[in-house]
């Protein structure tokens, strides 16, 4: 077999062997982390140039062909999802070499943070439930181990993180239990476990009902959809910044995307404008609670982590928007949901990786006690002006296209409710973006010093907000790649 | 405790014992009416031929969801990265302590009882390839055995401290080893060749035996510490 | 009724108690546990699904489900058990919540 089509496996096993190597590596090797990133990034490349080319494509891991084996699946919904998750890590990978500065939570890191990158890819390629599984579970356990690095932080907040990481462990492994009570149910039901087999046979009955109830509910813990948001601010905000960024920017958005895949693949036959509105109504309720939430919080990582669950609140708004798929308006619908997922990956870390500048610059994140940014760190202000409009939605950037398409499809199918959500979510988003940006410009106080933020970092926040406000101008050649060998 | 948070207590234990009994006489309605289905045991059956073992969950285990099996030995050592971020020396409050030197009959029957041990746990693994048993029990119960040698106060050499974290990895490292060599043949992620696919499972096995072994161990004492 | 099916109930029903010890205790360990219940009733139910049909030899896939799910659980409760020792040290008392009872 050609090496054009391994490339999928190699963006699966790179990591691995990267998350493998550190685990054993006693001295930190930043070469080693390039040479990782880039490889992982290259692979993902690679498989996004050959599906752009020729079409979706599938891979049977140990040459069995379902129900035997477990087959990945790289469509352009997954290889989008991918390139996202490329993107965000090497400047990850990047950052943290300078933001651990102790080595010994370098050391932790990095093998939790590759084990991390590799169960994404593998999620975003997984063809098979029970395949999923293992791979929630790999990204589950990564995420919350990573919650607990500790880093340069005081005794009060390395209990915080601590806590946060219990109570993120505890909701998770509900979480996935009542995944797999619904695989088991689903695979007692039809004896396959792989997606495209089981999309065709499936049919409605009590208990694929109750598959996907326990599937959804799983799902929807995991992604933090209000009202099971509760665990999201704390182990967002407590976690170390690089952390926090992917857990903001990438591992909330996994087990969206796998809603996505099942609600509009396998249990297709279940959506209905009824069930549409159940997500929507929740993504809605999403949106007013985090943001009213961010409104009073009174650190950075706070404030943002509160914005996430508003603007996964957002992602909900597809369902019933796209509920009647094949019209106009539900593919725009799609489209819009897809494209603020992604742009609000890039935004998102952006900000939590500025907000990492700014404890490391001010040795805290209270918004109150950030003056001075402007003037002395001209590169983490830039940054978190360009990721602030992604996030409000202003025009140019990313998050502009993903809402203006939101409201003209919840308009156009007549479904005018939910722009109004849209707009008042905008509304207070702009309002909390800008109580960041009205401290930022105030002057330095007197008494403080500042410590000095490597350029790299700097860089790579900006970086990323650039993704953000840029990709409000490649609208057009990204939602192709999302119709490549799509589905639904 | 005062009255009151004693009520609300009690208050929300009825309201949850309300909730979960109702959810489960609705799982119950479900479960009876659950259709029948042969599952995959019949193509299973007519491939086993191909997969170099006779056992058929060892052949679905480390054959056809060879993969599944490639990222669940990958969730342990992420576990053991995970433990060991977060197990500092000033959170070993729980030290372990030897509190009884010298227990002669624990040592004794320890002595007695270890090489037995060992063997159950080999055979467990040769047996995985034709009958219930494999990898992860083997593994197991070798893990066992290192926290029972440890409690009878026969602590390992110190030069297992050099090897332990190869040995953690090792599993890993193998599957993974293997997948990449035979990608570079040019077959598809972990496509063993059928007439090697047996020693290639047996190996594998092993080095995930091992390395189970020292994970566990590792999980969950604190075997290695010497006085 | 087949005996099968009893092996079906009782996994779901020690997924429910496991969940309503979880919610209902406050004792960390006793949480970590109760979780660990609800894994084992998943589990039980899933090799309960393997020898339902009419087949001469049960159903392979669902005894390796339930071994890939118990290493997970297994992994994911150490983790755990570390988290636990942890907060016992920062905090001295085994609860998530910082009141005092």
């Amino acid at each position: 077999m050609p090496l054009a089509d391994q490339w999928m496996v190699w963006s699966i096993i790179i990591p691995l062997i990267g998350a493998a190597i550190f685990f054993l590596l006693k001295e930190r090797h930043h070469t080693i982390i390039v040479i990782i990133s880039l490889l992982t990034l290259l692979s993902t490349a690679g498989l996004a140039f050959n599906v752009w080319k020729t079409g979706s494509q599938f891979h049977y891991a140990g040459g069995w062909q379902p129900p035997l084996g477990i087959v990945l699946y790289a469509d352009g919904m997954s290889i989008l999802m991918m390139l996202m998750t490329a993107l965000v890590g090497l400047s990850i990978s990047l950052y943290a070499l300078r933001y651990f500065s102790d080595k010994r939570s370098l050391k932790f890191f990095l093998p939790l943070w590759f084990f991390l990158w590799a169960s994404l890819n593998a999620l975003f390629l997984s063809g098979d439930i029970f395949n999923i599984y293992v791979t929630l579970e790999l990204l589950s356990l990564s995420a919350v181990a990573l919650v607990t690095v500790s880093s340069q932080q005081d005794t009060s907040q390395r209990r915080d993180a601590v806590f946060a990481g219990m109570r993120y462990l505890l909701i998770s492994m509900i979480g996935s239990l009542c995944y797999l009570l619904g695989v088991a149910l689903l695979y007692a039901g039809y004896g396959v476990l792989d997606l495209k087999l089981l999309s065709e046979v499936i049919a409605p009955s009590p208990s694929v009902f109750a598959a996907i109830t326990f599937i959804t509910i799983g799902l929807l813990i995991k992604t933090a959809l209000f009202p099971l948001h509760f665990w999201l601010p704390p182990a967002h905000a407590n976690a170390p910044a690089p952390v926090s960024a992917v857990l903001s920017g990438l591992v909330v958005k996994a087990s969206f995307y796998l809603l996505v895949r099942l609600w509009f693949g396998v249990f297709s036959f279940a959506l209905s404008s009824e069930s549409g509105l159940f997500f929507g109504l929740l993504g809605a309720s999403g949106i007013l609670w985090g943001s009213f939430f961010a409104l009073r919080q009174k650190t950075i990582k706070m404030l943002i982590a509160y914005s996430t669950v508003a603007q996964i609140g957002y992602m909900f708004l597809l369902f019933p928007l796209a509920a009647d798929m094949p019209s106009l308006w539900g593919a725009m619908a799609m489209n819009a949901g897809i494209y603020h997922l992604i742009s609000h990956a890039f935004a998102k870390s952006s900000l939590f990786l500025c907000s990492g500048n700014i404890i490391l610059a001010f040795g805290h994140n209270r918004i109150d006690g950030i003056g001075g940014i402007a003037k002395h760190y001209p590169l983490t202000f830039s940054a978190l002006g360009l990721s602030g409009l992604g996030i409000i939605g202003l025009p140019i950037s990313g998050g502009f296209i993903a809402k203006w398409q939101f409201l003209t499809a919840s308009i156009g199918s007549g479904q005018w409710w939910w722009a109004v959500i849209i707009i008042t979510g905008s509304l207070m988003a702009a309002v909390y973006i800008y109580i960041i940006w009205s401290r930022i410009f105030a002057p330095l106080e007197n008494d403080i010093v500042l410590n000095p933020v490597p350029k790299s970092m700097e860089i790579l926040a900006l970086f990323l907000s650039l993704i953000s406000i840029f990709m409000g101008l490649t609208a057009e050649p990204v939602l192709q790649m999302l119709h490549i060998g799509r589905h639904f | 405790m005062s009255e009151k948070d004693i009520n609300s207590h009690l208050i929300k234990r009825i309201f949850l014992g309300i909730l979960t009994t109702g959810l489960f006489l609705i799982m119950l309605a479900v479960i009876i009416k659950l259709p029948e289905n042969e599952g995959l045991e019949e193509i299973i059956r007519g491939n086993i031929d191909k997969s170099g073992v006779s056992n058929k969950v060892t052949a679905v285990l480390l054959n056809f969801r060879g993969y599944d099996t490639l990222i669940e030995v990958g969730v342990l050592l992420l576990a053991v990265a995970g433990v060991l971020s977060i197990r500092t020396a000033d959170t070993e409050i729980i030290r372990y302590q030897s509190v009884k030197p010298v227990d002669a009959v624990l040592s004794a029957f320890s002595r007695l009882i270890a090489p037995l041990i060992f063997l159950v746990s080999c055979y467990l693994l040769f047996a995985g390839a034709y009958a219930p048993g494999g990898a992860f029990q083997a593994g197991s119960v070798l893990a066992a055995l290192f926290v029972l040698l440890r409690l009878s106060d026969m602590p390992p050499p110190r030069w297992i401290n050099v090897i332990t974290a190869g040995m953690i990895a090792s599993g890993f490292l193998v599957f993974l080893a293997i997948a990449g060599v035979l990608m570079a043949t040019g077959v598809n992620l972990l496509q063993y060749p059928s007439e090697y696919a047996g020693s290639i499972i047996f190996f594998i096995e092993t080095a995930i035996m091992a390395s189970t072994a020292f994970i566990f161990a590792e999980l969950f004492s604190e075997w290695r510490h010497n006085r | 009724m087949k005996t099968t099916m009893l092996f079906s109930i009782a996994g779901i029903a020690v997924f429910f108690i496991g969940l309503y010890c979880l919610m209902a205790y406050r004792h960390l360990l006793k949480k970590i546990i109760a979780v660990n219940v609800m894994g084992t009733g998943v589990f039980l139910f899933i090799v309960s699904i393997a020898a339902r049909a009419n087949i001469l030899q049960p159903d392979p896939v669902p005894h390796a489900m339930v071994l890939t799910g118990i290493v997970v659980t297994v992994s994911a409760t150490a983790f755990g058990l570390a988290l636990f020792k942890r907060i016992y040290y920062e905090t001295g008392k085994p609860y998530l919540d910082n009141e005092d009872k």
